[in-house]
């Protein structure tokens, strides 16, 4: 999505400000899982133009790191927030149960299972134990508060996660059934990922 | 919720990028409409 996302025609890049969504705690810039690094490498990096980026660095102090993104964000309109789920129904990094109630933009969250076990399994750590358990996260209230929410998801993996926030009932067990009440959400799935929705 | 599904991962990722693409250029256009 990110590789297309910086060829679009007509962005006024130089207009753009983003912020990063989440990172692990303790995590170094030059580590593969580095969502920093991830984001510079295939985003920032080819958009010399861009405005600005408010990346997320965990690897000292995460409540300071907090407080410092929370000053920037607090008087800022999101326009449009680009975000995926994940296996165990997540957004951003607030894995289930979701704190829906929070009003702080940026939050110090604790990683479940499932998810530490879908990065190990995806290649990012060698092994499940070297998967962080904390991360910095936008929460569930701040991604809410974006006037365009556009949620790509692929993969067979996430065909259940996916069902159950687009079917089933609100609830901070499924994170991502938040994006039900919001006004203008686009889902854009590939066709294994969809397969298990009732229509 | 809009739900689009394209056949393949990189159609997906295509259509995204597209729609937020659309989505900035509209806001901004709302936000200064002489830009």
């Amino acid at each position: 999505m990110l590789s297309s996302l910086i060829n679009e025609p007509g962005v006024s890049w130089d207009k753009v400000t983003v912020f990063h969504l989440d990172e692990y705690v303790g995590l170094s810039e030059t580590h593969p899982a580095s969502f920093r690094k991830y984001l510079k490498e295939r985003f920032a990096n080819k958009l010399p133009d861009l405005k600005q980026f408010h990346y997320v660095n965990a690897e000292d102090d995460p409540q300071v790191e907090c407080r410092r993104l929370n000053a920037i964000i607090q008087e800022i309109q999101i326009d449009v927030v680009c975000i995926g789920i994940g296996e165990n129904g997540h957004l951003a990094f607030n894995d289930p149960p979701a704190d829906f109630d929070t009003e702080v933009p940026f939050i110090v969250v604790t990683l479940d299972e499932a998810c530490r076990k879908q990065q190990h399994s995806e290649g990012w750590f060698p092994t499940f134990e070297d998967v962080p358990e904390k991360a910095i996260s936008m929460s569930i209230r701040q991604i809410m508060k974006s006037i365009c929410i556009v949620c790509t998801v692929p993969d067979e993996r996430k065909a259940p996660a996916v069902r159950g926030a687009v079917e089933g009932g609100i609830t901070n067990s499924v994170p991502a059934s938040i994006l039900q009440s919001h006004a203008d959400c686009h889902l854009f799935l590939d066709a294994p990922v969809a397969s298990l929705l009732s229509k | 919720m809009q739900i689009d599904v394209s056949k393949t991962k990189i159609e997906m990722g295509r259509a995204a990028a597209r729609k937020a693409a659309e989505s900035l250029k509209l806001l901004f256009m709302r936000r200064d409409p002489r830009a």
